[in-house]
């Protein structure tokens, strides 16, 4: 007997569902709405991306073979340390494959196209700094196939280098790999030290950067169970205490890797509930995953509902047209269709250039927006700029090579700003372009419907779903990052924004790469770029640390006039995206009414030469048809209320 | 007069395991199927392949979400619809598949005068619903007895019962207690070899439900099954390249 109180959305029972909606909808069309059916994988696959952090030798490779239950999945550190980043994901069989960072000048090259599948034994030569001593060759990440249960609905592990205190190098992982982490598990042990300062100051970073991450305390079994909870108290403490956590919000637990895969070999229950991994499993399914997975299937539904719509005016007009069932009823139809021919190309002339323009002003207003705000923070004399000659005017007793010697540190502190900057303003961005896509896209069907609509004669499935006061709630949510992939296609109800929706992802899409070039390290550039600086201050040893300082700063600025440059280019790239996105899909609505009106008056023709038994038959198929609609949108209905 | 089954619950009858812990209903339930599919998988190891991956918890059983994973575990390939009919769960059965339901254990199970009238309780004061008295137990069924066709039967494996192998009830009261799971089901997306031969034509079965509402009028039946098959398709199919270098 189970106790779990309300059924959890079943993600394999909402994609069920939503491909017969799809199966239906190509029976009755007599074609596959491809689009439709590339949402269901999604729903089919549920996502999740689990992002393991911590610091060297604390556990994090053992943590996840544990979790998966192979040992010897990824590499655990005996003598060597892991270099590069493992992203773990689910296959019948198990394998490896090397994908390499595309060559600096080669910015035409594809990710994904470089790549080397190896054996287990060759894991050495690219994933360890033995192997591939400061990544010489250019390893981007491993991809690991595992057959392993828990990842078999779509939970993908990424496993990150242990990182001994390395600032720069948390930083590039963090940036790279948090913002779209469903949760991050931050890896500690029973048996070293506690929590420490440069822990601290990561996890008050990576706090900014997203607000899922949970504890966990490895090597449990280590040391007696005194000892472990005290360590997990002190810990809690210093969460508390130093990085700022509320103690109610945090989630910890305490577990021993190698207990769990002991208990695997034999299949040893005692061991495996004494590993503590049983309670972090059931939180990761039920809470964390489920959640997830709730915003999943409420996307999913919303979209399956279009379909739906789409589906009954399809049935409304085959309707209308078998009713035509005399010469002066056909007649009178065929009219009715002329019209509404004329209307719509009429609103395709003139109303969708207003509202075109209409889209461009308010998108050129967000746009003019984030890109003040990048500038602000990136400019020369901005923000950034500012904080870095702050911190440079306090290093005013440092001897000038001391003076030169903070180059390094300075820009990596600046460039982590940009990036920070940069995430925000993505974030921003995203939330913005949704209400006004939405709002496009009610407005352009709500004002279709009442100019050139009249029952039966267009598909009028795309009618509005949401009010204003709607969108703008959403719109609104949409600001809290974790709601994005819910508000990104949650918003439209309409045909012409499902195809708009399909862009947004491009904002964040085109500046996160543009985030992780900025933390690659180009800290080279800005050193070179000073160097004749340097060595001429060399050649006059009496000059001023005041010339020091002047040539830092201009260095950095010259830096982040670049990093400014290239965020530039990427927000531009998302812009156009949206724009175009946005047009095509205005088009494409008008394209289908027009296909569908030619249809009608073929249909039409054919239904005046069809004979009473013929004319029979397709009534009694419609009427099947409506039943099976009824069926369908009945289990919609009752499956939108599980989902609350 | 003439016997009438949909499904093979005399061959099922075999594999019938009790459950050996007093929540693990759902995780015996899919170790008997495994059986059916020719894995040697002992109640025990089953309980410890679903608790190792959260999908069994001691003291609170298992999600209605999770039911299938073990099997899934092992590659057998399954699917899952709620608020299903009982055509689409008759349509699973003739085409062999093994099903498991989630039900309410109080309205299945005979537990004497009070059981009784605790179920009319909660049925004449509205609280017949998956809200108030969620299932709490997860069945196999395998098979409908529809001999008589004024009264048809559901024969189950219920692993919570000590005579649970084969298990007969009348299909209002099954109906009844699958109702609080929101008429959940999951169902192998195959059949074992070795089942007995499936030869009842679905189309004989009386009521519209989402499958069969469409025969009537000469359409092809869209199944839940088919679309089981396209969604785990979808899922083997993943282009994991992207997926992988976008995160
Ligand atoms: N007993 C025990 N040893 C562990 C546990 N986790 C990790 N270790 C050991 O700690 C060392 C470092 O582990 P590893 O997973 O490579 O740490 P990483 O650098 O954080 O990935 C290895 O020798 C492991 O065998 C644990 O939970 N229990
Ligand atoms: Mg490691």
């Amino acid at each position: 007997m189970t106790k779990e109180p309300k059924p959890l959305p079943n993600l394999d029972a909402v994609a069920n569902l939503m491909t017969r909606v799809g199966l239906f909808d190509e029976q009755i069309v007599g074609k596959r709405d491809e689009d439709y059916f590339s949402s269901i994988g999604p729903v089919a696959l549920g996502l999740f991306r689990l992002v393991v952090i911590g610091e060297i030798k604390k556990g994090k490779s053992s943590f996840i073979n544990a979790l998966c239950g192979i040992p010897g999945l990824v590499p655990v550190h005996d003598d060597v340390a892991t270099s590069t980043v493992f992203k773990i994901h689910h296959a019948p069989e198990p394998g490896y494959t090397v994908f390499f960072q595309p060559e600096a000048e080669d910015k035409t090259s594809e990710i994904g196209t470089q790549k080397l599948e190896i054996s287990e034994a060759d894991l050495h030569s690219y994933g360890t700094e033995n192997g591939n001593p400061d990544n010489e060759k250019r390893v981007d990440f491993i991809a690991v196939c595992a057959p392993s249960p828990i990842l078999k609905d779509g939970l993908i592990v990424v496993d990150t280098p242990g990182v001994g205190g390395l600032f720069k190098k948390h930083r590039e992982i963090t940036f790279r790999h948090a913002p779209r982490a469903d949760a991050v598990f931050f890896i500690t042990d029973s048996v070293e030290s506690p929590i420490g300062a440069a822990e601290v100051d990561f996890l008050k970073e990576l706090r900014r950067i997203t607000p899922l991450i949970y504890f966990v305390q490895t090597k449990a079994a280590q040391v007696d169970a005194e000892a472990r909870r005290k360590r997990m108290e002190n810990n809690i403490g210093i969460l508390t205490d130093k990085v700022g956590l509320k103690k109610e919000e945090i989630r910890y637990f305490v577990v021993d890797s190698k207990l769990k895969s002991e208990g695997d070999e034999d299949r040893n229950l005692e061991d495996l509930e004494d590993s503590g991994f049983p309670p972090l499993m059931s939180y990761l399914q039920h809470s964390l995953k489920a959640s997830k997975d709730r915003n999943i299937a409420t996307v999913g539904l919303r979209r399956a509902w279009s379909k739906i719509a789409e589906i009954r005016a399809e049935i409304d007009r085959q309707k209308s047209v078998v009713s035509a069932d005399t010469a002066e009823k056909q007649s009178a139809f065929n009219a009715e269709l002329a019209t509404t021919e004329e209307k719509l190309k009429q609103w395709n002339s003139e109303i969708r250039i207003q509202l075109i323009k209409e889209f461009h002003t308010e998108a050129q207003a967000i746009q003019n927006d984030i890109l003040g705000e990048v500038s602000e923070a990136l400019r020369v004399g901005g923000r950034i700029s500012e904080q870095v000659g702050e911190a440079l005017s306090e290093s005013r007793d440092l001897k000038p090579e001391e003076i030169y010697g903070l180059v390094e540190p300075l820009s990596a502190a600046a460039r982590a700003e940009v990036s920070q900057v940069l995430l925000e303003c993505s974030q921003k961005l995203e939330g913005r372009f949704s209400a006004l896509l939405g709002a496009l896209s009610v407005k352009a069907e709500g004002s279709i419907a009442t100019t050139a609509l009249s029952r039966g004669v267009i598909n009028n499935a795309t009618l509005i779903r949401f009010s204003d006061a709607q969108l703008r709630d959403l719109a609104a949510k949409a600001e809290e990052s974790r709601l994005f992939d819910r508000a990104r296609t949650g918003l439209y109800g309409g045909a012409a924004g499902v195809g708009i929706a399909m862009g947004i992802g491009a904002v964040v899409g085109s500046v996160i790469p543009v985030v992780g070039t900025i933390l690659g390290s180009t800290a080279g550039m800005v050193i070179a770029g000073l160097w004749g600086g340097y060595q001429a201050s060399e050649f006059s040893r009496v000059k001023e640390s005041a010339v020091a300082r002047q040539q830092v700063q201009a260095a950095i600025d010259r830096d982040l006039q670049g990093c400014l440059t290239q965020a530039q280019t990427g927000f531009q790239k998302a812009f156009n995206t949206l724009r175009s996105r946005a047009e095509e899909a205005l088009s494409d609505m008008v394209k289908t009414s027009l296909d569908q009106l030619s249809n009608t008056r073929q249909e039409l023709q054919q239904r005046s030469r069809a004979t009473a038994e013929e004319v029979q038959r397709t009534k009694q198929q419609i009427h099947g048809r409506e039943q099976m609609l009824a069926a369908l949108q009945g289990e919609m209905e009752a499956m939108e209320r599980l989902l609350g | 007069m003439e016997e009438f089954y949909i499904g093979d619950p005399d061959y099922q009858q075999g594999h019938w395991q009790l459950q050996n812990l007093p929540d693990n209903c759902a995780v015996v339930a899919q170790a008997s199927i495994l059986s059916q599919f020719g894995f040697d998988v002992s109640m025990d190891e089953a309980t410890y392949v679903a608790m190792a991956n959260g999908w069994y918890s001691p003291g609170f059983g298992t999600s209605p979400d999770d039911l299938g994973n073990v099997l899934e575990a092992y590659g057998v390939p399954t699917h899952s619809v709620d608020f299903a009919s009982i055509e689409q769960l008759a349509a699973e059965l003739q085409q062999g598949h093994r099903v498991l339901v989630g039900v309410n254990s109080g309205e299945l199970w005979d537990q004497g005068p009070m059981a009784e009238f605790w179920n009319w309780f909660n049925e004449v004061t509205g609280r017949d619903s998956s809200t108030f008295t969620p299932a709490d137990h997860a069945v196999a069924v395998t098979g409908l007895d529809l001999s008589d066709l004024n009264h048809p039967q559901v024969i189950l494996n219920d692993p919570g019962h000590p005579d649970g192998a084969g298990q007969v009830y009348p299909l209002d009261r099954f109906m009844d207690a699958w109702e609080n799971s929101d008429f959940h089901y999951t169902s192998t997306s195959m059949a074992p070899g070795g089942a007995g031969p499936i030869d009842f034509d679905i189309a004989r079965f009386l009521g519209l439900g989402t499958t069969v509402a469409g025969v009537s009028f000469g359409l092809d039946p869209i199944t839940a099954d088919m679309a089981g098959d396209f969604v785990n398709s979808l899922v083997s199919n993943t282009d994991w390249d992207a997926v992988l270098a976008a995160i």
